[in-house]
C-alpha cells in the first residue's frame, strides 16, 4: 500500500529560519485567535444568503483551511487520527452543554439559539484548535536542540546537560505509558472491561464500576511512577560522570 | 520536604513528575462544556511534587506540566493554567516545607490549601480575568461568571481527588524515606559508635 | 568461553535479587528490584535521592541495557561517552565504534525505545569502550543474556579492551548463563505434544512515526511462511536473530499489536483463539502488586477462578522450589514468584495458547527450565498450547516445533518450520 506523500517545502517542520517557521504558524492559527476573517466571512455570506446566518457556513470554512494547513505536514493518516480524537472531545463537550442545558436551565441564558450557536462554536472551535496545537508543537524539533546541546562546551554545557536529562526522561515517560497501555492490553483484551467480566453480572453496576474505575486507576498510578522512577538513579550516574569528565577536562 | 544529593537527580525527579502531571492530565480528560475547560487528575502529581521536593518542584510540575498538557487541545487555558497549577504546587511546597513525615497534619493542610487555591484560581480566571480579556480577544471569550460558578464543582472534584491521591503517594514515599532516614541515622551511630 | 583472568571476577548468582544487590553493592549505583514491592521500592528511591554520589566512576551495563542509556539515541549517547573520555569525537568514530559491534550506523539516530534487547546491549558494550579512558573498571550484569552466541565474541572483545587498558572488570550472572562454566541448563522429560493450527496470511504491522524527543520515521513489518507448515505443536519455539522481530511477531499472535492487512491466528484442538502472553519485562504486567493482590484484583468477582489461579501459583512455586518458602500474601518478594503469578493466573483462564517471551531473563537457567517445563506440564492439562520466545539455544532441545524468523529485506520477515 503506497502513501501519498506531500513534498517537504509544504511542511511547516522544514521552514527555517525558526522566526519564519514561528511567524507562519502565528499567522494560520491567526482566525482562532481573533476571529477577524470569520466575523468577515460570515457578514458577506449574510448578503447572499439572508435567511441564514453567516457564521454556521464561516466556521467551517476556517476549520477546514486550518485543516488544509496542518494536512501536508502530519500527512494524511495522522490529520485524520488527530481528527478522531478531536471528534470525540468535541461531540463530548457539545452533548453534554446541550444535557447541562436541560437540567439546569437556569444557569444558561434565555435566548435558546444563542446557546445553540455558542456550542456550534465551541464544536468548531475544538475541531480545529486540536490539529493545530499538534502542528503547532511537531514543527519543532527536539532533537536538532539535542544534538546541539551535546557538542557544546563552555558555561551552557552544564545547563544544556540539564536540559538533555529533562528530555530523556520526558522520552522515559513516553515509553513507559505504550509499555503500560499494552500491558493493560494484554490484562484486558476488551481494553475497557475487566477480565472475566461474565463474572460480574451479578453485581450492580452502581458498584462495579466505580469500583473497578477508582482501582484501576490508583494501580495505573502507581505502576506509572514506579517505572518512571526505575531508570532515574542510573541515568543521572551517567550524567554526573559526564559533567565531572568536563570538569576534569576542562583547563580552567 | 526531601533533602536531595545533587541537582542532576533533582532536575531529573522533577522531570518524571512534570511529566507525569502532563500524561495524567492528557489521559483522563473530562470535559466542562460549560467553561470549554476539561477535568483530570494531574493535580495528583503537582501535590505530590510540592510536598515532595518543595515549592521550586511543585511551581515547575505544576506550571509546566499541566500547560503542555493543555497546549493539545485546550490551548487557551495555558495562561490560566500555567499561573494556578504553577502556584497551587508552590503553596503547597511553601506550606509543607518544615513537615515532619510522621505528622499528617501540615502536609494535610498544605494539600488542602493547594487544592483550594487551584479551584479558587480557575474561578477567578473564568468569571473576571476571561471575559475581560475576551472584550479585546474572542478567543479568550468562552467562559462568564455563570459557567464559572458550573465549574467550581467539577474542580472541586478534581482538588478533592488531587489532594487524596497526593497525599497517598507522599505518604508512600515518604514512609520509605523514613526508614531509610532512620536506617542511616543508626548506621551513623553504630559507626561512632 | 571467559576463564577467571586476572582483572575479570566471575560472580554467580541464584536469583536476580542477590545479582541486583551485588551490583549495587560494588558500583554504589542505585538500582530498584521492581519485584521487591512498592514500599521497598520508594524505600530504595528514597535512600538514593538522599544519599552521596559514588565517588569512583564505573561504566556499567545493567540487568536491563534500556536503563544505561541516559540520552535519546546512539549517536548522542557515544559522542558524550567519548567527550567523557576527553576524546573530541567525528562522526566517523562513532560510526567505527559502533561497527566494531556489530550494530549498523542506521540505529546512531534512532530512539534506544525502538532497539531490541540485542540491539541496546551491544550499545551498551560501544559505550563502555568509549568510557574506558575515564572510568576506573566495568560492572556488567548478564552481559550476553540478550545476545546469540554468535555474537558473544563482542563481550569478548569488551573484555580485551578493558584487559588493555588495565582496568577490571565485575561480571555479574545469574547461574548457567554463559560466562559461568560450573553448571549447564538442566534436561526435562519430553512434554506430551499438543497439536495447534497456525495460519499465516502476510499479516503486516505498521508502527508510526515518533516525534518526540528524537525522530524516527514510520516503519512496518510484514511475515510470511517460507512453506506453509500445516499444523504446529506445542511447546514451540519462536526463535531468529537480534532485532528480527520475534517480539513483535508474539504480540501480533497475541492480537496486542493490530494487523494493518492480512491475518495471523493461531487455535487449539477445540478452536478456542483465547491468546494470552507473558512479556519479556513480565514484572511490568504486576502493575507492583504482590502475587496474591494480583489474582484477587484480576479475579475480584470470581471466587472460583481466584482458587484455581491461586492452586496454580502454588503448584508452580512448589515445583521450582520446593525448599524455597515463600509467602503469597506478602509483597512479591521475587521476579520468580513474579513470573509464576501471572503465568497461573493466565492459565486459570484455559486460554488456546500461552506465549511465554525470553521466560529466562532475571531467572537462573535452572529456574527457568523448572519453570517452562511446570508451565507446559499444567498447561497441556487444560489443552492450553505454551509458545516460548527466544534466542536462547537451550529452548531448542525442548520444543517440539520451531518458528525461526529471518529478516530477508528490511521489512520482510520469513518464517521457517521445523518439527523436531
Amino acid at each position: 500500500m503506497s502513501v501519498f506523500e506531500f513534498p517537504g517545502f509544504l511542511k511547516l517542520q522544514n521552514l527555517r529560519p525558526w522566526w519564519l517557521k514561528m511567524a507562519v504558524l502565528m499567522l494560520i492559527g491567526f482566525p482562532l485567535v481573533s476571529n477577524r476573517p470569520a466575523g468577515l466571512i460570515a457578514a458577506g455570506l449574510e448578503k447572499f444568503l439572508p435567511e441564514m446566518p453567516g457564521s454556521i457556513l464561516a466556521w467551517p470554512l476556517i476549520t477546514f483551511f486550518i485543516w488544509a494547513c496542518c494536512l501536508p505536514s502530519l500527512g494524511t493518516a495522522r490529520l485524520l487520527d488527530y481528527l478522531a480524537a478531536a471528534y470525540t472531545m468535541a461531540i463530548t463537550t457539545v452533548v453534554s452543554g446541550a444535557v447541562l442545558r436541560e437540567i439546569l436551565p437556569v444557569v444558561f441564558t434565555a435566548d435558546v439559539s444563542a446557546d445553540s450557536f455558542r456550542l456550534l462554536r465551541v464544536y468548531f472551535n475544538i475541531l480545529a484548535v486540536f490539529p493545530y496545537s499538534l502542528t503547532f508543537l511537531n514543527a519543532f524539533s527536539v532533537s536538532d536542540l539535542l544534538s546541539r546541546l551535546t557538542k557544546t562546551r563552555g558555561r551552557f554545557r552544564s545547563a544544556g546537560l540539564h536540559l538533555a536529562l529533562a528530555l530523556r526522561i520526558c522520552q522515559h515517560v513516553g515509553e513507559v505509558i505504550p509499555k503500560l497501555l499494552l500491558v493493560w492490553r494484554e490484562e484486558n483484551p476488551d481494553l475497557l472491561l475487566p477480565r472475566c467480566r461474565d463474572d460480574w453480572q451479578g453485581i450492580s453496576p452502581l458498584i462495579r464500576w466505580p469500583m473497578w474505575f477508582i482501582r484501576s486507576i490508583s494501580q495505573w498510578i502507581f505502576a506509572c511512577i514506579i517505572l518512571t522512577f526505575e531508570p532515574i538513579p542510573v541515568m543521572v550516574n551517567e550524567i554526573e560522570q559526564i559533567n565531572e569528565s568536563r570538569d576534569s577536562n576542562d583547563p580552567h | 520536604m526531601t533533602r536531595i544529593k545533587s541537582r542532576f537527580a533533582e532536575t531529573a525527579v522533577i522531570a518524571a513528575l512534570t511529566a507525569l502531571t502532563a500524561v495524567t492530565t492528557m489521559l483522563v480528560r473530562v470535559p466542562i462544556p460549560a467553561t470549554n475547560g476539561y477535568f483530570n487528575i494531574g493535580d495528583v502529581f503537582i501535590i505530590l511534587a510540592g510536598l515532595w521536593l518543595g515549592p521550586r518542584a511543585g511551581f515547575i510540575a505544576g506550571a509546566f506540566g499541566s500547560a503542555i498538557a493543555d497546549s493539545i487541545g485546550f490551548p487557551v487555558y495555558i495562561p490560566a493554567t500555567f499561573i494556578v497549577k504553577g502556584f497551587e504546587g508552590w503553596i503547597t511546597g511553601m506550606l509543607a516545607r518544615h513537615a515532619t513525615t510522621g505528622s499528617i497534619m501540615r502536609p494535610g493542610l498544605a494539600a488542602v490549601t493547594g487544592g483550594l487555591s487551584m479551584v479558587a484560581g480557575y474561578y477567578i480566571f473564568e468569571a473576571y480575568i476571561y471575559p475581560m480579556i475576551g472584550q479585546h480577544i474572542p478567543m479568550f471569550n468562552i467562559t462568564d461568571p455563570g459557567a464559572a460558578f458550573i465549574a467550581l464543582f467539577p474542580n472541586a472534584v478534581q482538588g478533592i481527588s488531587g489532594i487524596i491521591g497526593g497525599l497517598a503517594l507522599w505518604k508512600a514515599i515518604a514512609s520509605g524515606s523514613q526508614t531509610s532516614n532512620d536506617n542511616n541515622e543508626q548506621s551513623v551511630a553504630g559507626q561512632n559508635g | 568461553m571467559i576463564s577467571a583472568e586476572k582483572k575479570i571476577v566471575v560472580s554467580t548468582f541464584d536469583t536476580y535479587e542477590e545479582l541486583v544487590d551485588q551490583f549495587v553493592q560494588s558500583t554504589g549505583i542505585f538500582f530498584p528490584k521492581m519485584a521487591a514491592g512498592r514500599s521497598d521500592f520508594f524505600r530504595g528511591f528514597s535512600q538514593w535521592l538522599n544519599g552521596t554520589t559514588p565517588g569512583r566512576p564505573w561504566a556499567v551495563i545493567t540487568p536491563d541495557p534500556a536503563q544505561g542509556l541516559a540520552l535519546p539515541n546512539a549517536m548522542q549517547i557515544l559522542v558524550s561517552a567519548l567527550n567523557q573520555s576527553g576524546r573530541t569525537a567525528g562522526e566517523a568514530d562513532v560510526s567505527a565504534l559502533i561497527e566494531k559491534y556489530g550494530l549498523k550506523t542506521t540505529i546512531l539516530t534512532q530512539p534506544v525505545s525502538t532497539l531490541s534487547g540485542g540491539e541496546l546491549l551491544l550499545l551498551n558494550f560501544a559505550k563502555a569502550e568509549a568510557q574506558c579512558d575515564h572510568v576506573n573498571a566495568l560492572a556488567a550484569c548478564n552481559p550476553v543474556f540478550w545476545l546469540n552466541p554468535a555474537r558473544h565474541k563482542y563481550w569478548l572483545d569488551l573484555c580485551r579492551h578493558f584487559e588493555v587498558a588495565g582496568k577490571n572488570i565485575d561480571a555479574l550472572v545469574l547461574q548457567g548463563d554463559h560466562l559461568d562454566t560450573s553448571s549447564r541448563g538442566n534436561k526435562f522429560p519430553p512434554v506430551e505434544s499438543l497439536p495447534m493450527s497456525l495460519i499465516i496470511d502476510r499479516p503486516l504491522v505498521n508502527f508510526p512515526e515518533i516525534q518526540f524527543p528524537v525522530f524516527h520515521a514510520a516503519s512496518r513489518l510484514q511475515y510470511s511462511w517460507a512453506c506453509d507448515p500445516g499444523e504446529v505443536f506445542s511447546p514451540f519455539l519462536i526463535t531468529g536473530d537480534n532485532g528480527v522481530g520475534k517480539s513483535i511477531f508474539a504480540r501480533l499472535l497475541a492480537g496486542i499489536f493490530p494487523v494493518s492487512s492480512g491475518r495471523a491466528v493461531i487455535t487449539n484442538s477445540d478452536g478456542n483463539r483465547n491468546i494470552r502472553l507473558l512479556f519479556q519485562e513480565a514484572i511490568t504486567q504486576l502493575f507492583a502488586l504482590s502475587p496474591f493482590e494480583y489474582l484477587e484484583r484480576v479475579f475480584s468477582a470470581s471466587k472460583e477462578l481466584f482458587d484455581e489461579a491461586l492452586r496454580l501459583f502454588r503448584d508452580l512455586m512448589h515445583d521450582v522450589h520446593p525448599d524455597r518458602l515463600y509467602d503469597d500474601t506478602q509483597g512479591c518478594r521475587s521476579l520468580m514468584a513474579g513470573k509464576a503469578c501471572l503465568i497461573a493466573a493466565r492459565l486459570a483462564e484455559k486460554p488456546a495458547l500461552l506465549l511465554l517471551d525470553e521466560p529466562g531473563w532475571g531467572l537462573s537457567r535452572q529456574d527457568a527450565g523448572r519453570l517452562v517445563f511446570n508451565t507446559c506440564r499444567l498447561a497441556h492439562n487444560y489443552k492450553t498450547g505454551v509458545g516460548i520466545i527466544s534466542h536462547q539455544p537451550e529452548w531448542h532441545d525442548f520444543a517440539l516445533s520451531n518458528l525461526k524468523l529471518k529478516k530477508i529485506a528490511p521489512e520482510q520477515v520469513e518464517i521457517n518450520h521445523e518439527r523436531i
